[in-house]
């Protein structure tokens, strides 16, 4: 029960944060209209060498690549309660961190969502997507599903910054464009080497994404399945990871003395 | 007599401001190389660089195109650039502001928008790093060599770029400082920008009558020259590209000069200089 106040409260503060960004006109005439670009500029590139099956595999792989971009928001956002002085207050109190920190950043995962979905659609109508019905519509849980594993490794890099918050900028464009090189997004996995595979297997996205092709690609739905459910252990993975390391990061930024220094 | 000892001490004050003007660009300069080396995010372009590099290069071998690996080498530096301007050359007045150091900057004797420009210089500059590391990676990860035929051309370009993009910096970091509301621009500008310039979807993909915007962005010249300076083919149109690029750059700079000049004058006439 406690869990759930503390979480309620942090995303109160969170939307918040999301408000003092974004109002809706700003959101989609300001952030959209970046994140559309983003999305066009990553996939018509393959009209330099004027093949429209890459094409399409570049638009449904930036279409998901971009809600990493947005959830990605909850690296540096981990970071903010150190700024505004709240930080210490936090480690202070009674509860854990995570439910606090988790709630803060929650709304990314929220943005992230709509930011693909909204992306996904646009882009499938302005390009002629093969988007074939009923399929489709799988595409929905499976970008919650890559929202949601974004939002754990996120979480867990957020862990990270908060005892080196120097590289919250640095760590969420790294993760947007690797996510972009090596997780499905640009080329199949399977033309990197093979450690870089079994590294990229571990990573949000890469299986979530091969779930959305495969749905559009009208395979069975054991196919889709079987890459869903990888993806959600990646996710399972990574948040338990993120839990354990946020309060781990806040132990040792107490035993050194470093919490009120940012 | 009157007139010669007149002329010459009109020539020694000019020599004089000439000198101090100098030594201030000198100062700033070196000022701003140290507050660089010291911040992780001043680098942020350059470290993300080589992973928008893996991006275009593995699409274009996995497309049996290494011939394209040009655009791999340019896009990516020019995009460096143009996140360096806008995310982090742009923040120097803003921080500036933050610190309250922008009093101290202002209340001295040297042209406050002059050295502004000098700092921005120096931070757009290291985002031209960007084109050694696509190169090696290009090299030595795809395996493809990019000899360049016509390096007086690229580094012509590779200056004028730099100052292209510290004077266009310099009107978003006036408007950044002092209007909040151009801060969602700051967050929806890159992108949209990097597609009509060209720097790496064909301009010909794009309806005709933005044709127009994209030549008054300086970008779309850089990319052009710099692709033509890695061709064997002799570049055509440089002086043209270098002209039309030191054009954008001295009018944007003078255009952020004034608009600067312009809100430091409207916080000195309220009193809010040293309120944030």
């Amino acid at each position: 029960m406690n869990f759930i106040r503390l979480f309620r409260l942090g995303l109160f503060v969170g939307t918040r944060d999301f408000t003092m960004f974004w109002n809706w006109k700003t959101w989609f005439g300001g952030w959209m209209v970046q994140i559309l670009a983003q999305a066009t500029f990553y996939s018509l590139f393959a009209r330099l060498f004027d093949s429209p099956e890459h094409e399409q595999y570049l638009l449904i792989g930036n279409a998901v690549a971009v809600g990493v971009s947005a959830v990605g928001w909850t690296i540096p956002s981990t970071t903010w309660d150190r700024w505004t002085g709240v930080y210490p207050l936090l480690v202070i109190a009674p509860a854990s961190l995570v439910p606090a920190v988790m709630g803060r950043t929650f709304i990314w995962f929220a943005s992230g969502l709509a930011t693909s979905l909204v992306t996904f659609f646009v882009l499938g109508l302005v390009f002629d997507l093969n988007l074939p019905w009923p399929s489709t519509m799988l595409v929905i849980p499976l970008v919650v599903l890559t929202s949601a594993s974004t939002f754990s490794f996120s979480l867990f890099l957020g862990a990270v910054v908060l005892r080196k918050s120097q590289l919250r900028n640095l760590l969420l464009t790294l993760m947007t464009t690797g996510v972009r090189a090596f997780c499905g997004v640009s080329v199949p996995i399977a033309f990197w080497p093979e450690y870089v595979q079994f590294i990229v297997k571990l990573l949000p996205i890469t299986h979530g994404l091969q779930a959305i092709r495969l749905a559009l690609d009208e395979a069975s739905l054991a196919a889709i399945l079987q890459s869903a459910a990888l993806e959600i252990a990646v996710a399972m993975g990574w948040i338990i990871i993120a839990v354990l390391a946020m309060d781990r990061m806040a132990d040792a930024g107490r035993k050194d003395g470093s919490i009120e220094f940012i | 007599m009157n007139l010669r000892n007149g002329i010459l001490k009109a020539g020694r004050t000019a020599l004089g401001d000439s000198v101090a003007l100098l030594r201030a660009l000198v100062g700033a300069t070196r000022a701003q190389f140290s507050m660089s080396r010291r911040d992780v995010q001043d680098f942020v372009p350059v470290v993300v660089n080589p992973t928008a590099t893996l991006v275009l290069m593995a699409v274009f071998v996995y497309a049996g195109r290494e011939d394209l690996a040009t655009y791999a080498l340019v896009a990516p530096m020019l995009m460096g650039v143009g996140t360096t301007a806008v995310f982090v050359a742009s923040e120097v007045m803003t921080r500036e502001r933050d610190f309250q150091t922008l009093e101290f900057a202002i209340a001295s004797p040297a042209p406050f928008p002059v050295v502004l420009l000098s700092r921005i210089m120096v931070i757009t500059s290291i985002s031209l790093v960007g084109i050694a590391e696509s190169w090696l990676i290009i090299r030595f990860v795809f395996g493809v060599s990019l000899a360049v035929h016509h390096p007086w051309v690229l580094a012509a370009t590779m200056f004028m770029t730099a100052f292209a993009a510290a004077g266009t910096a310099l009107i978003t970091a006036a408007l950044f400082c002092f209007a909040q509301a151009a801060r969602t621009f700051q967050n929806s500008i890159t992108f949209p920008v990097y597609i009509f310039s060209g720097i790496l979807v064909p301009i010909a993909v794009l309806p005709d009558w933005l044709e127009p915007f994209s030549r008054v962005i300086f970008l779309y010249w850089s990319a052009e020259l710099l692709r033509a300076a890695i061709q064997p083919a002799s570049p055509e149109g440089v002086l043209l590209g270098l002209g039309v690029m030191a054009a954008l750059g001295i009018g944007a700079a003078l255009i952020g000069g004034a608009l600067m000049v312009r809100m430091i004058n409207y916080l000195k006439r309220e009193g809010r200089l040293g309120i944030l």
